[in-house]
């Protein structure tokens, strides 16, 4: 098939080897690339029960046929590996340049085993692979270590880095590329800290070999104007995520106070316009047609962001209303390499325990200058840092508070209040990677379109399921998020650039297998329907403002939309794969 | 009556820009009849008046600030 380089990268951190493969292309077909094939590799390879953090464990770069092309908003890479946060399979995404440049040198994907004995990074320009050591680097922030690397190397090296998070083994670490943007979720970073990896230096010469290039200009073109370009999509350039704070606001999803409440008529701070306000800039990823970055400064405060996940999470539900704050505080995180939305989670959670006398973590509610100082304690695992960097999962079963402890299976919550947004809810709890909002969205239908009540479980599960496929097919094109493109375009973009054909349906059975597959990867882990669950402040306690006070999602119903779920998916009612549909699905 | 009326993100355009315009609506008008008014349709948007979601078939009131909010994903 044509768009991808039929090659794999696999190198052997701990003998500092490196060779190629063919890509298995019987998988590219069931999978594509990205979020699908990356966890087919991991689950075929990875031993069950593997210590995410032992150097057993694999760091899967995945990029997809359509990464590196002309399609738009295809610069994204998917980063795979087993969680140190959750233990489940953890697929993150970045954005950036780096899944364009890992291409032009001549990959679909890098495959990293085993660890280095010391610190140090991977220089990689085509086929020269080169292991060098970073002693000198051990220790500084991401931005310091990207702009030593630049400066070294030439500035049109693309570059991934960890920060001290990640070197100190946080479930929290992320992974920074081109400064600003992360994969951030799971404790992606910290697997690269085990393998004391501190970057990954990428240089391609090369491009990406298209079946059908006269159609592919005709029709991106044609889809540019009319699908990409559009009103449907434009938020991302205008505001970008922080249109979000308003309408959550506006819909009683905007939480407040490690989600005790909803937040009602306080965003005026750190809402879309006072966003805009501080502007200095915009930047896309490579490909993009939409270019969703916002840089934003006030005084010292310097960021590309704060997306919606940062202003919600670590704003208002962390008690602080101020956009200087929430920019430093991303500020902070970016350069220790931590994900914005755990870490505001964690220091949200230890806020609540601290005000009902639970536990004194020394931090409350609205105290943006011990707020800022956690990010540093946190990462360098400093005095209480040193605790909540346990996360918040550890930290509620040794003190309590599990109640109100807003993680799933061991990832923090988003920045959306499941009790306004009940399908919301299930999406956090069947998600395969914990509480995240990247796995369906059903708030859009819930909330911003009014389209579906957001106050029963009635149909909750479809919707769910359908939001679930087409986000992992999505994620395996790659496509990003922001663009709202139909599978129709998603198969024709894929035909004209593979040569093969593929059709809506075919897009629609890759997205439901690939969610097979990681409930199959869970399942091998020792994960079951237990574990699809929620905070129980989610069924019992109701919201006392906004438009969705009195709401609480009661554990019936949950159990029914749960249940449904399962059924829709084929699965057996305690939410287990049966053997036929392993072996269907040939794993 | 009259209503201040905000456009979010790039719906601003069909303002020609301009984020908040007053509007004049008969007394007793609700929110659809707005939204016809200045050319959008009932469903697809989310509308908040004062601060809150709301409907199309919510009354509006002389004073009351509303927003119209684009459809968006992700987060």
């Amino acid at each position: 098939m044509f768009g991808y380089q039929n090659n794999v990268l696999r190198i052997d951190l701990t003998a500092q080897t490196a060779k190629q493969e063919p890509l298995n292309m019987e998988w590219a077909k069931k999978y594509i690339g990205g979020k699908g094939l990356g966890i087919r590799y991991l689950y075929e390879e990875l031993k069950p029960n593997t210590d995410p953090l032992s150097p057993e464990n694999k760091l899967i770069f995945m990029t997809a046929p359509l990464t590196g092309t002309v399609v738009p908003n295809s610069g994204k890479l998917a980063i795979i590996s087993r969680s140190p946060a959750t233990g489940t399979i953890l697929d993150c995404s970045i954005g950036g340049h780096i899944a364009i440049e890992i291409k032009y040198a001549g990959y679909d994907a890098i495959i990293l085993e085993g660890a280095l004995k010391e610190p140090g990074y991977l220089y990689i320009e085509d086929d020269k692979i080169e292991f060098i050591p970073a002693n000198d680097l051990w220790g500084k922030g991401s931005h310091e270590t990207e702009s030593f690397l630049l400066n070294k190397h030439g500035r049109d090296c693309k570059i991934m880095t960890i920060g001290p998070a990640g070197e100190n083994l946080l479930p929290m670490a992320c992974i920074n590329s081109d400064y600003y943007r992360q994969a951030g979720r799971g404790g992606i970073g910290a697997v690269m800290g085990s393998k004391k990896l501190k970057a990954v230096v990428v240089k391609g010469s090369g491009g990406v070999k298209v079946a059908d290039m006269e159609k592919a200009l005709t029709r991106v073109h044609e889809i540019l104007r009319q699908d990409t370009v559009t009103e449907d999509n434009l938020w991302a350039y205008t505001d970008g995520t922080a249109t979000l704070v308003e309408a959550c606001e506006a819909g009683g999803v905007l939480p407040s106070k490690n989600f005790q409440d909803a937040t009602v008529n306080k965003s005026e701070g750190f809402n879309s316009d006072r966003m805009i306000e501080a502007r200095k800039g915009k930047r896309g990823c490579g490909s993009c047609a939409l270019g969703c970055g916002n840089f934003t400064k006030i005084d010292d405060a310097v960021v590309e962001g704060p997306e919606y996940e940062t202003l919600a999470l670590a704003g208002p539900n962390c008690g602080v209303h101020d956009l200087k704050a929430i920019v430093k505080f991303n500020q902070l995180c970016d350069d220790l390499g931590m994900d914005t939305m755990s870490a505001a989670g964690i220091i949200s959670w230890a806020m609540e325990m601290t005000e009902k006398g639970l536990k004194d973590f020394g931090i409350r509610f609205g105290d943006v200058e011990g707020y800022l100082e956690m990010p540093e304690k946190i990462a360098r695992k400093i005095g209480v840092g040193a605790e909540l960097a346990l996360g918040t999962k550890e930290l509620s079963k040794r003190y309590g508070g599990e109640e109100f402890a807003m993680q799933v299976k061991g990832l923090e919550f988003p920045g959306y209040e499941p009790r306004g947004s009940w399908a919301m809810g299930l999406a956090y709890a069947v998600a395969d990677r914990g509480a995240c909002h990247m796995r369906a969205y059903p708030i859009a239908s819930e909330v911003y379109e009014g389209t579906v009540d957001p106050y029963t479980g009635e149909g909750k599960a479809k919707l769910v399921y359908d939001g679930q496929v087409y986000n992992a097919v999505k994620f395996s094109g790659i496509i990003c998020d922001f663009w709202a493109l139909g599978l129709d375009t998603l198969a024709e973009l894929l035909t004209i650039v593979t040569g093969e054909t593929f059709t809506e349906a075919d897009m629609e059975a890759i997205g439901e297998r690939i969610i097979h597959l990681a409930r199959a990867f869970n399942q091998r882990e020792g994960f079951t329907g237990k574990d699809d669950t929620l905070p129980r402040r989610i069924f019992n306690e109701t919201l006392k403002s906004g438009v969705a006070a009195g709401q609480r999602i009661p554990e019936e119903v949950f159990g029914k939309m749960l249940s449904e779920y399962y059924e829709i998916m084929g699965w057996q009612p305690d939410g287990t794969i049966s053997p036929e549909k392993l072996e269907e699905l040939a794993l | 009556m009259k209503v201040q009326v905000k456009l979010s993100g790039p719906l601003r355009r069909r303002f020609d820009g301009v984020a908040t315009k007053m509007i004049e609506l008969p007394e007793g008008a609700a929110v659809r009849d707005l939204l016809k008014q200045i050319g959008f349709p009932e469903v697809g948007y989310m509308i908040a008046v004062n601060g809150m979601r709301v409907y199309p078939a919510e009354p509006l009131k002389d004073g009351d600030k509303v927003v119209i909010f684009p459809p968006t994903t992700g987060g």
